[in-house]
């Protein structure tokens, strides 16, 4: 089943959508922030660069039709991001330590892998982040879960 | 200059400096391979590591990694679409297509060997223009230094493959991402939500990674393990002949390379602006002058060439307002100039009278780890490309680790490991609407300093800020390009 967002749609949807996060943030700045004029007078001109540049688009669009972008379905890649969405939580409640090798062992064995290597890597990955990062870099990760830190 | 050149060599050739390179050099190559640790981080790692050495050790350490870490960034921006630094992502748009349609072994062949004599290139300039270039480099004033900014910008936004607008949209884009967090002039915190992280404004790292790096990781993910084992085999065959060919097909073209190189050196002598602008400046000019530039971004040789060319020869660039005036050429060297203070140094001025061996042994350190650094890699690149035929479902958990060490680590924040998944939406967006990345990363470098700069000049000269000598001649000079490059779409599109 095709997903509902179609190429074309999402070259005409990103600019507008950056656009409209730029003019919020102006008009944020204008009326709720209150910043002064040499506070906004730079994200202002880039805003309205921005804002010329999506109505030119818009412009070109509705003369020519359509546009040559990807056609790739979304579905699969945001199936992926949700399952790298996953990770950070992970992280986040399990610390590095853990919540990696675990995230990793799972995504795994979901997607069908053996259980010997799905438990190597992550060992494997326990091992970058304690023993290369942690150890060598000494970057002070927290390594284990919140609970216990 | 003859003698201090020749103490300089003294001076690198002693034996506990050379193995210092050495492991400078193996670190560098690490750190570079590694996403997320890029120079900054890599140098910023480092750095406790120098206190007690001998000054031309330290110096030489530092040096090394930093020249080398660019060369190893190339390796996994080609197999695997994720930059090591700012400097790598240039390589990405056509080193990636490369290794997708089974070139990768001439990909990283070409980009090692543009790396390692872009490197000598650019130390060769650096020695030369060292006397003459004091001069040139305090003309360039604020005005100059904005639109020099504005020009990387628009550069980058012509490269893409989703049109000039789009480029134009996303480099618009990245700047009004930067502007979030304490202005430089006025010290108020913009647009901060409440949020004590956004005080300081996004963090370049963990857009870097989330613009490239997730969008890359989530398409390995996305693959059905069968159909991903099939591309994978397809894709990452490395011979040492494809290698080879590769870093043939450099010498073949000398013009392209040596205007790369050069182009790196020179813009990477522009104080805060050069070192990551500089690959993205010579992939826009090797594009414009290819016969073929529409298959740009494609999968192209010269299109990996030039911004490796340029990367490495920029380091030559950025030492001249770092070592002369004490001015950091690129955000890797604020960190160096904090080394030399560690050291017993002060740079500036006085620097290259009084050091002037210490200046060139510095250059000539970066040339000698450029020619290590892709010697050591020639024979590993092939080892590395075999972790490409690993199954995306497999090396996607594998590489998302490695993204999210590196984003807690650039600055021991977990909420970075939390940016990179929301830049990671932001890149997958992007990259299916054909809005370029890396005009959107090139907006948010620049962007503080295009404000700056912008802020500093209106005040100085208000609207005459445009009519200053320096200003005037960039603009007369990006009107001429950019109706050069009108003039010839109309005759290719009268042609057709």
């Amino acid at each position: 089943m095709k997903s509902p967002w179609q190429a074309d749609r999402m070259a005409f949807v990103v600019p507008c959508g950056m656009s409209a996060f730029a003019l919020v943030f102006v008009l944020l700045g204008v009326g709720y922030f209150e910043y002064d004029i040499t506070v906004l007078r730079f994200p202002a001109l880039v805003t309205g660069a921005i804002l010329i540049l999506t109505g030119w688009l818009w412009t070109g669009w509705r003369r020519r039709g359509s546009v040559t972008v990807d056609k790739e379905d979304l579905q699969p890649t945001v199936t992926s991001l949700a399952w790298i969405a996953v990770a950070i939580p992970a992280v986040l409640l399990l610390g590095f330590g853990c919540g990696l090798p675990l995230f990793t062992a799972v995504y795994l064995r979901v997607h069908k892998a053996s259980w010997t290597l799905s438990l190597a890597l992550a060992a494997g990955v326990f091992a970058v982040a304690v023993v290369l990062f942690g150890i060598v870099l000494r970057v002070p990760l927290p390594l284990w879960p919140l609970f216990i830190r | 200059m003859l003698d201090s050149l020749i103490d300089a060599v003294a001076m690198i050739a002693d034996p506990s400096v050379m193995v210092i390179v050495l492991a400078a050099v193996l670190l560098g190559l690490v750190f570079g391979v590694l996403p997320g640790i890029g120079g900054l981080t890599g140098l910023a790692i480092l750095i406790p590591h120098i206190y007690g050495m001998e000054p031309i050790a330290g110096l030489c350490f530092l040096m090394a990694t930093h020249a080398v870490i660019y060369t190893g960034g190339s390796v996994t921006a080609i197999l695997f679409g994720i930059p090591g630094s700012v400097a790598n992502a240039a390589t990405i748009l056509d080193g990636h297509p490369l290794a997708r349609r089974g070139r990768a072994g001439y990909a990283i062949g070409a980009a090692l060997a543009a790396s390692a004599l872009g490197g000598v290139v650019g130390v060769v300039i650096l020695v030369i223009l060292i006397p003459v270039l004091k001069s040139v480099v305090k003309l360039i004033g604020s005005p100059e230094t904005f639109l020099l900014g504005i020009v990387g910008v628009m550069f980058m936004a012509t490269v893409g493959r989703g049109g000039v607008a789009r480029g134009l949209i996303g480099g618009g884009f990245g700047m009004f991402l930067a502007t979030f967090g304490y202005q430089a002039i006025t010290g108020v915190p913009r647009y901060w939500l409440g949020i004590d992280y956004l005080l300081d404004g996004f963090r370049l790292v963990p857009l870097i990674l989330g613009l490239f790096a997730v969008p890359e990781i989530a398409h390995l993910m996305s693959k059905p393990a069968a159909s991903a084992r099939a591309e994978a085999e397809r894709v990452q065959a490395v011979s040492w002949r494809s290698l080879m060919l590769g870093a043939w097909f450099v010498v073949m073209r000398p013009w392209l390379f040596l205007r790369s190189a050069m182009i790196g050196a020179f813009v990477g002598i522009v104080p805060g602006i050069g070192g990551e602008t500089a690959p993205f400046v010579a992939y826009a000019a090797a594009k414009h002058r290819a016969h073929n530039a529409r298959r740009f971004g494609s999968g192209v040789l010269a299109g990996v060439i030039a911004p490796e060319a340029s990367n490495n020869a920029k380091e030559g660039g950025a030492l001249v307002p770092t070592l002369g005036f004490g001015v950091p050429g690129s955000a890797a060297m604020s960190i160096l100039l904090g080394s030399f203070l560690i050291l017993g140094l002060e740079p500036g001025p006085s620097f290259l009278s009084d050091h002037a061996d210490m200046a060139y042994a510095l250059a000539l350190t970066v040339a000698v780890a450029n020619v290590i650094g892709a010697l050591v890699l020639f024979p590993v690149a092939g080892h590395l490309a075999r972790l490409g035929r690993i199954p995306g479902h497999v090396l996607g958990p594998v590489l998302l680790t490695f993204i999210l060490l590196g984003a807690y680590a650039s600055a021991n924040n977990i909420v970075d490991v939390v940016f990179v998944l929301i830049f990671g939406a932001l890149g997958s967006l992007l990259l299916k609407a054909g809005i370029s990345r890396a005009a959107v990363l090139l907006g948010f470098v620049l962007g503080p300093t295009v404000e700056t700069y912008f802020g500093i000049s209106w005040n100085a000269f208000g609207p005459a800020m445009f009519v200053q000598p320096g200003a005037l001649v960039i603009l007369i000079a990006v009107c001429a390009v950019a109706g050069l490059l009108f003039w010839r779409r109309i005759r290719s599109e009268a042609a057709e």
